[in-house]
């Protein structure tokens, strides 16, 4: 359990969106959230952003952190 | 969802469905005329079938699960429409896909026709091969040969970065939906798609729909060499609209 609980902490700064997602390569998808932000004329930014979805998802998905532990297991 | 220690297949469909939840949980708004934009996501929680895809596949990659989106233009009732539809798509270990969709309530879809890449082959318009949900082959309308599931790529990100500026210029206040559209609004339509085609010039929908606005602004001529343009984009990749027909 405590290692569960090491990993789970490793994890929330790692799955935790605070760095560029990997997506179609990590500044690819940088560059569709600036440009966004570019078109509406809205406050933000990458980091905004990262910090705005990565609550979002915290929100909606209380259980997100245990998910990750299991996946961690199963992959 | 049953899962064995060691079962990639059974993880990766796991994650995937576990995602389409939290993905549907944590942008709650779903809205056609603003959730293509990232900026209303964060701030708003909105989203549209496009932002939901990419983010999808997003953090499935940041999972390190291989994963991207699709146009859809045959949905899985076989409701056809001129790519009215975006889905994700991951990859799993065998080479079989699975299409994972936050606009509907299950997470995996079978959606009848997709507009991808084919390895070796380009962008083509293929027709699925499911077996219980999983994604086993598809036929590409160009050759009308069935071609296994491990060749089908998902889009690149020039089209997915096209496809942003689509939607934003199909969506231009008093633009190509506007009612009524007004001249500022069709102009504004007008540059977004021709932005849409110079990031990727071989996005049919984006052609098609600038030589619609053109009509609309009585640039005929100039919409008659769109409307040949998006026709021959549309046969090269296999298949035609019947609006352009």
């Amino acid at each position: 359990m405590q290692a569960k609980l090491g990993l789970f902490i490793l994890l929330v700064p790692t799955i935790g969106f605070t760095k560029p997602i990997p997506s179609f390569s990590s500044p690819a998808f940088r560059q569709l959230v600036e440009e966004s932000y570019g078109h509406t004329g809205q406050k933000g930014s990458w980091q905004s952003f990262s910090d705005q979805m990565n609550k979002r998802l915290k929100t909606a998905t209380i259980r997100l952190g245990q998910m990750f532990l299991q996946l961690l297991e199963k992959i | 969802m049953t899962k064995q220690k060691g079962d990639k297949t059974g993880s990766i469909l796991w994650i995937c469905a576990n995602l389409h939840q939290a993905v549907k949980k944590s942008l709650p708004t779903f809205t056609l005329d603003r959730g293509f934009e990232f900026s209303n996501a964060a701030i708003r929680g909105e989203r549209q079938c496009l932002l939901q895809s990419v983010w999808i596949a997003s953090l499935l990659r940041e999972l390190k699960v291989d994963a991207g989106i699709a146009m859809v233009w045959k949905n899985d009732k076989g409701q056809v429409s001129n790519m009215g539809h975006v889905c994700a798509v991951a990859a799993l270990p065998n080479g079989q896909r699975v299409v994972v969709d936050c606009s509907d309530p299950q997470p995996f879809i079978e959606h009848r026709g997709l507009f991808m890449s084919v390895e070796g082959a380009g962008y083509r318009f293929v027709e699925p091969s499911y077996k219980h949900g999983i994604m086993v082959s598809a036929k590409d309308l160009k050759t009308d040969k069935v071609i296994s599931s491990d060749r089908l790529k998902t889009l690149d990100e020039s089209y997915v970065r096209s496809q942003f500026s689509f939607y934003r210029g199909e969506r231009a206040p008093g633009g190509f939906m506007g009612k009524p559209p007004t001249k500022a609004g069709l102009a504004a339509s007008e540059k977004l798609f021709r932005l849409s085609m110079g990031q990727n010039p071989n996005n049919p929908l984006s052609t098609w729909l600038l030589s619609l606005t053109l009509g609309k602004q009585g640039k005929l001529q100039e919409a008659k060499v769109f409307k040949d343009q998006a026709r021959n984009l549309y046969e090269k990749f296999g298949w035609i609209p019947p609006s352009l027909k």
